[in-house]
């Protein structure tokens, strides 16, 4: 097996399942998910001797699927042959997140109101665990830069909420609990 | 409330947790996506270069810009890519390249709804809903075998998508799932018998019907219920094209537009001389948005270009001018409508900058294909 091939199969082994997670939490939709990763892979693919060969491949291809996201958002992302069965599969196995209500609304309410560079970060750190200085790779800043910008977003996020959560900022104990507990 | 305090909420909001992603099954199509890409042309490893290593130490731990792969990608990758990495050339093909044959006259005056223009929205659904409330708010794709539309009241939307006939069974295999019993329901509508089934969430829904014709229809949309989603489809009617163009809002530009629309767009856009407007002439349906990504990457691509000729050449006049025209992209009046509905814009002043620090800013994938 020719080296290059060997690598990409490591690192598609390794990371599909991170891409997966970054491209269902930025669309939403399994079909468009799909067609990220598919999309995201393929360049990794194409590229594999610009991969990083350590850790950061992660940020690598979180920034690389971050620009198909942006394209996907002007509506360009077309069903891509490649995903095909991908999304058929995701389709049927996304777990139902119909009752997920409270303070997971109210926050996610908060994140939509938000300008992209501030939810992609806040996103990026809490969702995605990365620290700052690998959410400043993914974006293609300065780590101080974006350590500045985090502060703001955050700020803009519980103006954003208001006194959802009162002066605590403690989950409320009415809340319904989420289906599945998520590991932080 | 503290940031930790703020970051565990907002942690918790998360839809797609490391768990959950991990338990989602994938029945095979993680090895089968696996081995399609392998089976697509071998990656650009250029002579001398040794895999594994970075080719650019300077690069090792950066990002790609937006696509640095369309700028290096050899003849036989590119015809793959144009394929894959769709964008705005999938969307002219589309909208130009099946129905204008090459030799057409498409700078020829345009009537209201020209034969060609007419022929093709004929063959497709032209469907509006009947309810005053809903808009036409998006048209992504326009041909006639491969459509979508997208309906709007609010944040609401319901998405039309008609697609070639062929993809039927690959459609109604992504809903039925041997290990996930379908959950369908049977749903009528237009003269159409179909399913309707959830995706996701409960209230997350889509109607497949069988193909009629050349093409089948599938009908999405969260609207808060099952009852609300039946109830607004069943307001779904097929009308004439005259009266399906007449229902597009301003945000559409249609091909009787175009005109009127480009010299709007590129009022306060320093274009280089020769600028070729006839590609955009010959769309026939799309969303301003769109429309507008089209034309002003058309006009930067010009700019690019220059830039990196004047660079190789070593002319700094001809770079500066090209860097401060991208620069001053930020006061067009197009991107600064564009940004309010995408990222589009925000690329392009990334660009300038990138000019600025003497980066090639064609490196960007989905640009200047």
């Amino acid at each position: 097996m020719p080296d290059h091939e060997r690598r990409f199969r490591e690192l598609f082994d390794s990371q599909f399942r991170p891409l997966l997670g970054y491209a269902l939490r930025r669309v939403g939709s399994p079909d468009d998910a799909a067609d990220v990763v598919a999309e995201s892979m393929l360049v990794a693919w194409r590229r594999i001797d610009e991969v990083p060969v350590d850790d950061s491949a992660r940020l690598w291809l979180y920034g690389v699927a971050r620009r198909v996201v942006a394209n996907h958002r002007r509506g360009e992302l077309r069903r891509d042959r490649l995903a095909g069965r991908l999304r058929q599969h995701l389709v049927e196995a996304m777990p139902d997140h119909s009752d997920l209500t409270g303070s997971t609304a109210v926050i996610q309410q908060g994140l939509d109101s938000l300008s992209d560079d501030d939810r992609d970060l806040l996103m990026l750190t809490a969702w995605d665990g990365l620290e700052p200085r690998e959410a400043a790779v993914v974006l293609g800043v300065p780590a101080r830069t974006v350590r500045t910008r985090l502060h703001r977003a955050r700020t803009r996020l519980r103006t954003a909420i208001g006194d959802a959560f009162g002066d605590s900022g403690h989950e409320r104990e009415d809340q319904p609990k989420r289906p599945a507990q998520e590991e932080q | 409330m503290n940031d930790d305090e703020l970051d565990r909420l907002i942690a918790r909001a998360n839809p797609y947790g490391d768990a959950t992603v991990r338990q989602l099954r994938t029945d095979g199509a993680e090895s089968d996506l696996l081995e399609d890409i392998i089976s697509t042309e071998a990656p650009d490893t250029g002579p001398g270069r040794v895999s594994g290593e970075p080719s650019d130490p300077r690069r090792k731990h950066a990002v790609p810009t937006f696509a640095d792969a369309s700028a290096r990608r050899r003849p036989k990758a590119r015809r793959r890519a144009v394929i894959l990495l769709a964008a705005a050339a999938t969307v002219a093909v589309a909208l130009t390249g099946v129905f204008f044959p090459e030799g057409s006259n498409p700078v020829a005056p345009v009537s209201a709804y020209g034969a060609e223009f007419r022929a093709v929205t004929d063959a497709t659904p032209r469907l509006v809903l009947d309810d005053p409330a809903w808009k036409i708010v998006d048209i992504p794709q326009f041909t006639a075998d491969d459509g979508e539309i997208r309906f709007g009241r609010g944040k609401e939307r319901l998405q039309v998508n008609w697609r070639p006939a062929g993809h039927y069974a690959g459609r109604l295999a992504g809903f039925k799932d041997p290990g996930a019993p379908a959950r369908g329901s049977a749903i009528e509508l237009l003269g159409q018998k179909g399913t309707l089934y959830q995706i996701g969430t409960s209230a997350d829904l889509t109607a497949l019907f069988p193909p009629q014709g050349r093409y089948l229809l599938e009908i999405r949309g969260d609207v808060g219920s099952v009852a609300a989603y039946r109830s607004l489809v069943a307001k779904l009617k097929t009308v004439d094209t005259d009266t399906w163009l007449g229902a597009m809002p301003d945000t559409i530009v249609k091909q009787s537009d175009a005109p009127r629309v480009i010299d709007e767009m590129l009022a306060d856009v320093p274009v280089l001389p020769g600028f070729d407007r006839t590609p955009f002439l010959k769309v026939l349906v799309l969303s301003r948005y769109q429309f507008g990504a089209k034309v002003t990457e058309a006009v930067a691509c010009g700019w690019f270009e220059q830039w990196a000729v004047a660079k190789k050449a070593g002319d700094k006049a001809k770079m500066k001018q090209a860097t401060e025209a991208i620069q001053g992209s930020r006061n067009w009046k197009v991107l600064q409508e564009m940004d309010k509905t995408g990222r589009f814009s925000e690329g392009l002043w990334q660009d300038g900058d990138r000019m600025a620090g003497n980066e090639d800013p064609r490196e960007r994938n989905g640009m200047c294909r």
